[in-house]
This record gives structure tokens, C-alpha cells and sequence, in this order.
């Protein structure tokens, strides 16, 4: 790992300036997050004098942490993080900050200041929409199941905080939170006791295409009548879904990668950046379905 | 008591057995015990290298899973998050709880296969992270988090419960703490090994994994030593493989009998130590064990041994014992079984012995009971102990002596003593057998009627193995009839037929056995041929019966110191034991007076004779020669009494001597001394089968032979006796050397007893080997002393095949017993008797006795001078065999 550190060094002396980012990833684990890593990589293709390392915590905070404090001791010019933990993830972060190093949060946020820009889609914008659709199409009355993401992480809390802040204005609008993980497998399980506890439902907020897209099958499997269902990520198999007439509709939620590596080449061309910067989530519907590309 | 073969040979291999056993018990138990001292010795050092090898791997093992744990990065991330970031006061459940757990999770990679270990996680400052902990029930899996009121608490791994009381750290002391410690969490010793752990050079908390020694590992410490063990922490805790163990040692605690020996395992602030169960009685037990084993190995032993023994004995020894035995007690019973050998062994030589031994003895007994029947049947047998009483008689002694076998035996032997036997004879026969020696002899017993009867007995000391006398056996033989006959025959031969007076052989022996010198007068009748003439043989005997009872009633006075014998013919003979000259020439003259004058009235006619008488007074050798040489004397001088004048008679036959002398010595130069044979008939084949050699002298001018009355007595005074004789054997041989018939020739005791004439004898006899034809004629004599000698020539000569005769019996000094003792073949009768055999009743009586005794006694005989045929017809009538005398051939100096 040092040699390459130095290789980077070295390089950049010879070329322009050479800048080193540390991508703390939180995990791998789902296809959006592999998509993320993978934008990246492909604009970072376009700035030489860009090197990227990446670290994958594994969804595991004590891993984002020491990567962090890696990327921390290595002295990188850039972190770009998807924080696992609100707080412990910030924590880390406050160092690396005060070493000098400039802290860019892509789509998700930590609490406090300690992090030089945030840009991500607002999850709790998506979430309120979200809520705002299935009640429009519950007509106000029935009851919603809800898959959520992987506990603590801020895209579960602003994704369920969102919804609920509408869902709650409507007293005939009942709520069940089941907790899959953004993992399909995991919603398969859900979804499966459910069934076995025939616990009725009048529709589905996925906090994920992968949550979704496993439920889906196990309804299939019960001969579940079709029921109006959002989701957000918006991927080929959602894309697919719509066409197919199966789900109402998707949110699309962006990488933001390309926002990320925006906001560090601003920063090095000493542009002042936003602390906070929202990128706008489209609804996919089964009309603007073919014109909209999936992020994977 | 008494043991059996069998019971001593168990009694002996029992005992040899049993010593060895002993022996071998003690030296084997003593070797045991100091191979178990050592051992002991041994196995605790053995034991305890084990254990340090054991507890060095389990220290290493420990160090390894340290190492692993503390350079395992999660562990080292999570601490790093927990240390670093973890915040009390804003604690963050589904972070730490969670990153907690899965840190427990975590942990099962070194757990799952040591459950006996004891991991604590600890921060930065040493503060409990998460605990992994088994302590019996005491489980202690969880970590530490903080309720709502802020304050740490520890969840269960499993269910999350929150338990308020926080689990010791496990003694941690950041400070002071070393690798390796051990430390006493209850009744138990941890081995721990702590470790501080690093993340990228930070050290962002410690690792504590401890090892805990409880009773498990007492266990399986005491499944790998040889020696009972437990642990004691800091001398005080003891850990037991269980508590049956820990009641056991308590028990044992104080009992002299153990040992706890010690060895330090871990020395640190709280020390562990082994503690080894020495049981001092181990050995002894082993020991004990030892001799039980002995006992039995004893007793299968002599169980073995004996059961193989006996069958061995059995089969090969005592079987075949018994059987043997059975055999010689049958044997004493003279019942004969014929053993089988089975084996080639000694037994079965033994029984090849004792059957060759069972064959001998029925031989011998067989052999014994036929000489016992054939003595029996023939002789008279008693037996006497050492006293003389009566032990045994045998059927013969019953028949003969007329007493039963109850009647004698026990009694003394002296009840069939004859008071005729002197008491001389059974003296010398008591010092006799006493000296263990055989007496033989003739003795007269008495019958229990108080008659007698003679036998010829011979008494043998029998002695036992150690040359004692034990008894004593007899054995007799009847010769009652024998020396009845003798008798007889004495008294004939002793007695004149005609008028039965005493004749010639009773005045022979009448003076042999005078004791001093005695009167003889011979007295003849003048002119009794002319009587007999005259008046006729018949008149003559009746005369001379009237003259024997005349001369008998003038002696009938006297006592019985003078006594009247008639001799041949006319002569009578007068023997007075008193040598008075006067006195009996008185009494001769007397009678011859008075028979001179008393006339003798014979058949109506008295006749008138005269006696002549020759006197001698002379030793008793010469006393009847001498009287008779007298009377002759007398006649011719036609005197009435003639005294023996012994200046005037000796002259004449000393000059006759010397002449005969000188003829004899010419007759040996000139080679004429001859042989003339006698043929000898065989009476039954009426043909010759014998020749008697007997002596002549061929005259010097006329070459006709002389008979050996005239040079023989005076040869026997000279040398040229055994010059004769030796001529005669020689010339004998030499004429029947290649010739059927047998010869015999005469030899006189004198020849007999010449030694050198018996070497001159045996010379021949090899020479010629005819000694089968050769019978010597030995002539009485008067009295033989060297018995002994004459017999030892006789049993010689018959070696040769010779046979003997006795000749002349019945003239002279010869008897029975001189017969038997002589083992004559054949008996030449006296010729004097056979010549008037025909006409003279008393000698044809007495021939008759000598023949009957002769049969009995298996002899021949043989009649000398049958002159005709008259004589032969008697000779023939009365079964003797042989005969010889003119009527068949007068000795001839040719044979045919």
C-alpha cells in the first residue's frame, strides 16, 4: 500500500498535481452500491491526476472507521465517504478533517459539521413522495407495508421518517415496518412470515428495488393480487416491472458519484462548493418509462 | 503312618513344589517391589515430564491463539471502534451491541474447538469489552453495554438479557501485566495469556484468553500419567478429577501410607502445583498381588504336576508296581503269572527279570518238589530245630515209624533213639551238624511199638543266609532189611551149618578183637578120612556133631573166657583168652584124654578116637598160622600136643622167602612174569563177555606157570611188588587194547593207596581210553584205614568209565558196609562157598543172602570156581550173573 502511495507521489511531482482520494465505501453488497463505485471509476477516468483507493467497510462501521483512519494516516488529499453511521462515522471523519483533509459525503450525510460537503439525493423528499403516492392510490385508506433498509444507516432513517411524516396526516392509513435489510433475500424472508402470520396489506414501500423485487416473488408465489407498489433506485428490473405493469412506479436514486468527484475537482480549482447539495429524484411511472435510464 | 511310593513322591513334590514356589514368591516379591520402588520412582519423573510437556503445550497453544486473536484484524477494527469511538453517554445500541456480538461471533473460530477457554476483549483502558467465559455453570457469554440510565451493564450474547452485575475482568492490569499469569476465578486455576492489540500500530485494546484448569483436566491429566494426581492453586484449592476423588483424598489425607509428592506446574502470583498420590501401599498390594499369583500359580502348579504325576506314576510306576507286586505275592504263594512289559523302561526290564526269575523259581520248585517226592516216596525225612525238636515228618517216617505227625512234632528228636546205639554216636553227631557240618552214619531207631528199625541216615544243618544254623533236616534210608540180612549173614557166615559152633571166621575176628594175647590149640581127629571111609560121609558129620558136643559139654564148665570153634573138616580150634601155658596145655591134654577114653556112640556103634592138638600162644597176627603150623608139626611127629616153637618154624619160611625173592627178581628180568586169563560167562547167555587177568610166573627151566600162592605174600614184603602189578595193568591193557570183551584186573588195597601206581593207573586209562571194559577186582583186605583215599581212586577211575568188584567176598574182612562205601559194580563170591555150593546147605544159604543183598544194593555178581556142572545149575538157580571156574576154562595164557 505504501509503495503505491508513493507511486502516486511520485507521479504527481512529475505531472501537474497529483491528487489522492479515499472512497470509504460502506458496502458492496447490493447492485447500487457496486453501480456507485463503478460511475465513479468511470469519471475518474477522465482526471489523470486523480487517484482513487477504495476501502470497503462491509457495512460495518468499525471497517468504515479504520478506513477511514487509514485514509486518514495516509494523508489522502480527498475522503469520499458513504457513512454507515450517522455519529461513529463522523467521528472518524473529525480527524481527518482536522489533518486538513477535505471530507465529501456522496448520498448519505452524518451528523455535525464534520465533513466538508454533502450531495445526494433527499431521502426524505423520496420517501415523503413516496407516501404521498400510495395514499393518493390507496385513496387515503388501507394498510401499507413497509421494507426497510439496513438499520441506523441515514438513508433508512430519512427513508422511513419521510414517509411516516405524510402517512401519519392519514388516520386510515395503516403502516407496517419490516426491516429487510435493502437485502432481496432478506425480504423474501419478510415477506414469507408474513404470509405465515397472514398479515394483510394494501400496498408496498420498498426502500429498495432489491427489497421489492424480492417480495414480489414471494407474492407471485402466494398469488398475491396485484397492489399498488413503489420502490426507490429505479433498476433494469424495475424498468422492466413497469413496462410489465407489475409495480406502480420507481424513484429514481442517484449515485451521485459524478456529483461527488464534481464538488472535489471544484474544490481543487479552489471553487467554493455548497455545504449541502440535493440532487433531484424523477418519479418512473409506467409513462415516462422508456425514456428514463435505469442507473443499472 | 505309612507312605506309599505314590504318597511320598507327592509328599516330595509337594514339598519341592511348594520351596520353590516359596523361593521363588520371596525373590520375585522382593524384585517387585524394588522394580516398583523404581518404577514409582520413574513413573513420577516420567510423569512429570509429561505434565510439563503437557502444560508447556497448552502454554504454547495458549500463546498461539493469543498471537492469533490479537494480530486478527476484525478484532483489532472492532476494538479499535469500541475503544475509540464508543461514547457512554451517547451509546449507540445498534453499532456496539451489534458490533459486540458479532465480535463474540467472531471469536467462535478459536473457541469451537477449546471451550475450556475463557477470552475477554478488553478497550483501550482495560475496560471488559465482551466476555467469553464457561466456569461450570457459571456461563459467562456476553458484553457490555449501558442501560437507559447510563449505566454499563453486561448482555447475554445470546438473548441480549442485561444483567447488572458486570462479570470480573479477569484480573487485568494493563500496567503489570505480563504474557503469561494465572489467576483463581473460584474453585479453578486459569492459565492466561494476555496480549495488547494493535491496529496499524495503535494499540487499540488487549486480548485476555485464558486456559481453565479445572477438574476436566485433572481428569484427563490422571488418563496420561502413571501416578493418581490432582492440582493444588497456591497450596490451598485443591482441584480433584471429581469430588468422589476429593472425598477419597481427604480421607487419605493423614494416612502415614500415602505420599504427595509435588511438582511446581506454574509459578506465577497464584502458583499451580501437581500433586502426585503416592500410595506407599501400592507396592505392598502389588506385592500382595504377586503372592496371590504365586498361590495360584502354586496351586495350578501342583494341581498340573500332581494330575500329571499320578498319571505318569500310575501308568509307569505304580500300576505296574502293584501288578509286579501282585505277581510275587502269588509268586510266594507258588501261583505263576507271566508279566507283561509294556514299556522298554526299567520296570519293564524288571519285568523281563522277574518273569526269567518266575521261570527259574518254577524250574527250581518244580525240581524241588520232584527230589521232595522222590525223597518222600524213597526215604525218611524229619526235620529238627536247633534243639532237636521234631519240626517236620514226612509220610514215610509216619509208616515207618508207626507214630503220626501230631504224635512227634514239637516233641524232642530223641523219642526215636534205640537204646542199643551208644551214646558216643550221638555225641559226635550233635558236635557234628553243630559244627555245620553233614553227619552220615547207620544208626538203629525205635519204633513207637518199641521196635527198631536201622536206616542209613545223613543229617545236613540247613543255614540260613548269614551261615546259621536254622534246623536241621534228616534223611534216612531204610536198611532195616539190609542189616537184618546182614545179621543173618553174619551169623551164618560166623557159625558152622553142621554143628553150630562158631567156625573159622568167628575165630578170625575172635581174635582181632582180642585185647591181649591169647592160648590157641588147634585139634584134628587121627584118621577121620579113614573113618569116613569106613562108615560113610554121614557117619564122619555125625561124628564130628557128637565130638562138638562132647568138647563143648567138657568146656561147659569153664566161663566164657575160652570158647570152642569148629574149623574145616575134622579140625576144631580152642581159644582161651589167658596166655597160661601150662594151664591150657592141661586143659588141652584133658579133653584130648577124655575124648580118648569116653568112647562117642554113633548109630549103634561106639568108636574110639584120638586127638592131636597144636598150640601157639603167639601175638594174635600169628596166633591161628601158628597153631596151625603146630599141628602140622604135631602129625607129622605123630605127637598128641605140639607147642608152637618159634625159633624152629620161622626159619624154615624165612629161608623160603628169600628163595622166592631172588625167583621173583628173575622172573622180572627174564620177562617172565605173564597174564593168564580167565573167561567170565554171562550167565543168561551162557557166553564169555569178561576175562579176569590173574598172575603167573612161567618156570626158569620148564616155562610152566606158577601160581601165585607161592610168590605173591612174599612179593607183597618186597619191592617187586608194584613191579608185578604194574607188569600185570600193563601187559593187561595192552592184550584187551583192541578186543571186545571187558578185562579185570586185581589190585590190593596197598596198590591202591600207591601213589604212584595210581599215577601209573591214570596213565593207562588215557593212554589206552578202554576204561569202560576195565573192572578192578580190589581184594579185602584186613583193615583199610585211608577210606577216604581209596575212595577218592574209585570215584577216579569211574570217571574213566572203570567198574569195581570185590573180591573174594565173603571170606574175609569185607562187609556190607565196605560194599556200599567202596561203590562196588560187582561182587565176586568168595569160592571156598560156591565149590560145595551143590551139597553144602549153609554155603548155598549164604550165597543166597549175598546175592539178594546185591540186587538191592543194584550190584552184579559174580561166582568164582564152578568146577561142574552141578555147581553152575545152583549158581544159575540162584540169579547170579556171572560165573567163572574150570568148568568153563582154567586161566589160559592165550586168548581165543
Amino acid at each position: 500500500m505504501k509503495k503505491v502511495i508513493i507511486l502516486f507521489l511520485f507521479c504527481s511531482i512529475l505531472s501537474a498535481k497529483e491528487f489522492t482520494i479515499g472512497f470509504s465505501q460502506a458496502s458492496l453488497s447490493n447492485d447500487w452500491l457496486k453501480a456507485q463505485l463503478k460511475e465513479m471509476k468511470g469519471i475518474l477516468k477522465n482526471y489523470e491526476n486523480l487517484q482513487l483507493i477504495v476501502k470497503n467497510a462491509d457495512g460495518k462501521v468499525s471497517k468504515q472507521v479504520q478506513d477511514i483512519e487509514v485514509f486518514t494516516k495516509m494523508g489522502v488529499d480527498f475522503i469520499i465517504a458513504m457513512p454507515l453511521d450517522t455519529k461513529i462515522t463522523a467521528m472518524a471523519l473529525k480527524k481527518a478533517l482536522k489533518k486538513g483533509i477535505k471530507i465529501i459525503l456522496i448520498s448519505r450525510i452524518v451528523d455535525g459539521e464534520n465533513y466538508t460537503a454533502f450531495v445526494g439525493a433527499n431521502n426524505h423528499n423520496i420517501a415523503q413522495n413516496a407516501a404521498k403516492v400510495l395514499v393518493k392510490e390507496l385513496s387515503s385508506k388501507g394498510t401499507i407495508l413497509v421494507l426497510k433498509g439496513i438499520p441506523g444507516v441515514s438513508s433508512t432513517k430519512q427513508r422511513t421518517a419521510g414517509f411516516l411524516d405524510i402517512a401519519r396526516k392519514y388516520p386510515k392509513i395503516k403502516v407496517i415496518e419490516k426491516t429487510a435489510n435493502y437485502q432481496r433475500n432478506d425480504a423474501m424472508k419478510v415477506m414469507e412470515d408474513i404470509y405465515k402470520k397472514n398479515i394483510k396489506f394494501d400496498a408496498i414501500y420498498a426502500q429498495s428495488d432489491s427489497m421489492l423485487i424480492g417480495a414480489r416473488e414471494v407474492m407471485k408465489k402466494n398469488k398475491s393480487k396485484l397492489i399498488p407498489m413503489v420502490s426507490i433506485d429505479y433498476i433494469k428490473q424495475t424498468k422492466q416491472a413497469i413496462i410489465d405493469g407489475e409495480q406502480l412506479g420507481a424513484f429514481v436514486y442517484p449515485t451521485s458519484s459524478k456529483e461527488g468527484i464534481g464538488l472535489i475537482i471544484d474544490i481543487i480549482n479552489k471553487k467554493k462548493v455548497p455545504k449541502i447539495s440535493y440532487i433531484k429524484s424523477k418519479f418512473v411511472t409506467k409513462k415516462n418509462v422508456q425514456a428514463v435510464e435505469p442507473i443499472f | 503312618m505309612r507312605f506309599s511310593l505314590k504318597k511320598r513322591l507327592f509328599f516330595n513334590l509337594f514339598l519341592i513344589i511348594t520351596a520353590f514356589a516359596f523361593i521363588s514368591g520371596i525373590v520375585y516379591s522382593n524384585n517387585v517391589r524394588s522394580v516398583i520402588n523404581e518404577t514409582t520412582k520413574k513413573e513420577i519423573a516420567h510423569d512429570k515430564v509429561i505434565l510439563k510437556a503437557h502444560f508447556g503445550e497448552m502454554q504454547s497453544k495458549l500463546l498461539n491463539i493469543t498471537n492469533s486473536i490479537s494480530y486478527d484484524n476484525t478484532i483489532a477494527t472492532s476494538l479499535n471502534l469500541i475503544s475509540n469511538y464508543e461514547d457512554p453517554l451517547d451509546y449507540n445500541y445498534e453499532v456496539f451491541d451489534i458490533e459486540k456480538k458479532t465480535l463474540i461471533t467472531h471469536l467462535q473460530k478459536w473457541l469451537k474447538d477449546n471451550d475450556k477457554l475463557a477470552i475477554g476483549l478488553f478497550d483501550i483502558k482495560g475496560n471488559l469489552v465482551t466476555l467469553y467465559r464457561k466456569h461450570k455453570d457459571q456461563v459467562d457469554i456476553g458484553y457490555i453495554s449501558y442501560d437507559s440510565d447510563i449505566n454499563k451493564v453486561f448482555k447475554n450474547y445470546k438473548d441480549d438479557k442485561v444483567n447488572s452485575i458486570i462479570p470480573s475482568n479477569m484480573g487485568l492490569n494493563i500496567k503489570n501485566d505480563k504474557i503469561f499469569d494465572g489467576y483463581t476465578y473460584k474453585d479453578s486455576y486459569y492459565l492466561k495469556a494476555t496480549k495488547a492489540i494493535y491496529l496499524d500500530n495503535n494499540r487499540v485494546g488487549y486480548a485476555r484468553i485464558a486456559f481453565n484448569i479445572n477438574e476436566d483436566v485433572v481428569r484427563f491429566l490422571n488418563k496420561i500419567v502413571n501416578t493418581k494426581l490432582f492440582l493444588s492453586i497456591n497450596d490451598k484449592k485443591l482441584i480433584f478429577q471429581n469430588d468422589e476423588y476429593r472425598k477419597k483424598y481427604y480421607k487419605i489425607e493423614d494416612n502415614e501410607n500415602f505420599e504427595f509428592p509435588r511438582i511446581s506446574i506454574f509459578n506465577f502470583k497464584d502458583s499451580l502445583d501437581a500433586v502426585f498420590i503416592q500410595d506407599k501401599n501400592f507396592t505392598k498390594s502389588i506385592v500382595n498381588k504377586v503372592y496371590l499369583e504365586m498361590i495360584v500359580q502354586w496351586l495350578i502348579g501342583l494341581f498340573v504336576i500332581f494330575l500329571l504325576t499320578y498319571k505318569f506314576i500310575f501308568k509307569y510306576v505304580t500300576k505296574p508296581l502293584e501288578k509286579l507286586r501282585l505277581v510275587l505275592q502269588k509268586m510266594k504263594n507258588k501261583e505263576f503269572i507271566t508279566l507283561k512289559p509294556k514299556s522298554k523302561d526299567e520296570i519293564g526290564e524288571i519285568f523281563k527279570d522277574v518273569n526269567s526269575l518266575s521261570r527259574e523259581l518254577r524250574n527250581s520248585l518244580s525240581l524241588l518238589d520232584n527230589y521232595k517226592d522222590i525223597m518222600d516216596e524213597s526215604l525218611i525225612v524229619t526235620t529238627a530245630d536247633l534243639n532237636g525238636t521234631i519240626k517236620f515228618v514226612n509220610d514215610n517216617f509216619v509208616s515207618v515209624s508207626g507214630y503220626t505227625q501230631d504224635e512227634v512234632i514239637g516233641r524232642p528228636h530223641s523219642i526215636v533213639r534205640h537204646q542199643d546205639t551208644p551214646k558216643e554216636t550221638f555225641k559226635n553227631l550233635w558236635e557234628t551238624i553243630k559244627d555245620k557240618k553233614v553227619w552220615k552214619g547207620v544208626l538203629k531207631n525205635r519204633k513207637k511199638d518199641g521196635s527198631y528199625y536201622w536206616v542209613n541216615v545223613v543229617i545236613k544243618p540247613i543255614l540260613d543266609i548269614d551261615g546259621n544254623v536254622r534246623e536241621y533236616i534228616a534223611v534216612r534210608h531204610d536198611i532195616t532189611e539190609l542189616m537184618e540180612q546182614k545179621e543173618q549173614l553174619r551169623t551164618l557166615l560166623h557159625t558152622d551149618s553142621l554143628i553150630g559152633l562158631p567156625n573159622r571166621r568167628q575165630l578170625n575176628e575172635d581174635i582181632k578183637n582180642m585185647s591181649q594175647g591169647g592160648s590157641l590149640a588147634i585139634l584134628n581127629i587121627d584118621n577121620f578120612r579113614q573113618l569116613n571111609d569106613f562108615y560113610g560121609h554121614s557117619f564122619g558129620d555125625k561124628l564130628i556133631i557128637e565130638l562138638g558136643k562132647l568138647i563143648s559139654a567138657l568146656l561147659a564148665h569153664e566161663n566164657e573166657e575160652i570158647k570152642l570153634y569148629r574149623l574145616d573138616g575134622d579140625e576144631f580150634a580152642i581159644l582161651s583168652i589167658h596166655e597160661d601155658t601150662v594151664l591150657f596145655n592141661e586143659k588141652i591134654h584133658n579133653i584130648i584124654r577124655f575124648v580118648e577114653y569116653d568112647n562117642i556112640n554113633i548109630e549103634e556103634e561106639t568108636v574110639s578116637i584120638k586127638l592131636t592138638a597144636g598150640i601157639s600162644f603167639e601175638n594174635k597176627e600169628y596166633l591161628l598160622q601158628t597153631a596151625g603150623m603146630a599141628l602140622q608139626s604135631a602129625r607129622k611127629k605123630h605127637k598128641e600136643i605140639v607147642n608152637y616153637d618159634k625159633a624152629n618154624l620161622l626159619n624154615k619160611e624165612y629161608e623160603s622167602n628169600l628163595e622166592w625173592t631172588k625167583k621173583i627178581k628173575e622172573a622180572i628180568e627174564d620177562f617172565r612174569v605173564v597174564p593168564f586169563f580167565q573167561p567170565i560167562i554171562q550167565n543168561d547167555i551162557n557166553k564169555t563177555t569178561k576175562y579176569e587177568a590173574l598172575i603167573r610166573i612161567l618156570d626158569k627151566d620148564t616155562n610152566k606157570p606158577v601160581s601165585p600162592f607161592f610168590f605173591l605174600e612174599v612179593a607183597k614184603q618186597t619191592k617187586y611188588y608194584t613191579i608185578l602189578t604194574k607188569i600185570m595193568l600193563e601187559k593187561t591193557f595192552d592184550e584187551f587194547a583192541y578186543r571186545e570183551e571187558e578185562f579185570s584186573i586185581n589190585l590190593t588195597i596197598e596198590d591202591v593207596l600207591n601213589k604212584e601206581l595210581q599215577g601209573f593207573i591214570f596213565d593207562l586209562l588215557n593212554e589206552y581210553e578202554i576204561g569202560d571194559r576195565a573192572v578192578f577186582e580190589i581184594v579185602e583186605s584186613e583193615s583199610i584205614e585211608n577210606f577216604d583215599e581209596v575212595i577218592s581212586f574209585i570215584k577216579s577211575v569211574k570217571k574213566f568209565g572203570c567198574q569195581i568188584a570185590i573180591d573174594d567176598f565173603g571170606t574175609g574182612y569185607s562187609n556190607f558196609e565196605y560194599l556200599m562205601k567202596l561203590q562196588a559194580d560187582y561182587i565176586k563170591i568168595d569160592g571156598s562157598m560156591i565149590k560145595n555150593i551143590d551139597t553144602n546147605e549153609n554155603s548155598r544159604l549164604v550165597v543166597e543172602t549175598i546175592v539178594s543183598f546185591a540186587k538191592k544194593m543194584g550190584m552184579k555178581t559174580i561166582a568164582e570156581f564152578v568146577e561142574n556142572e552141578d555147581i553152575l545149575k545152583v549158581v544159575n538157580e540162584l540169579g547170579i550173573e556171572y560165573s567163572q571156574g574150570y568148568y568153563f576154562s582154567p586161566p589160559k595164557q592165550e586168548l581165543d
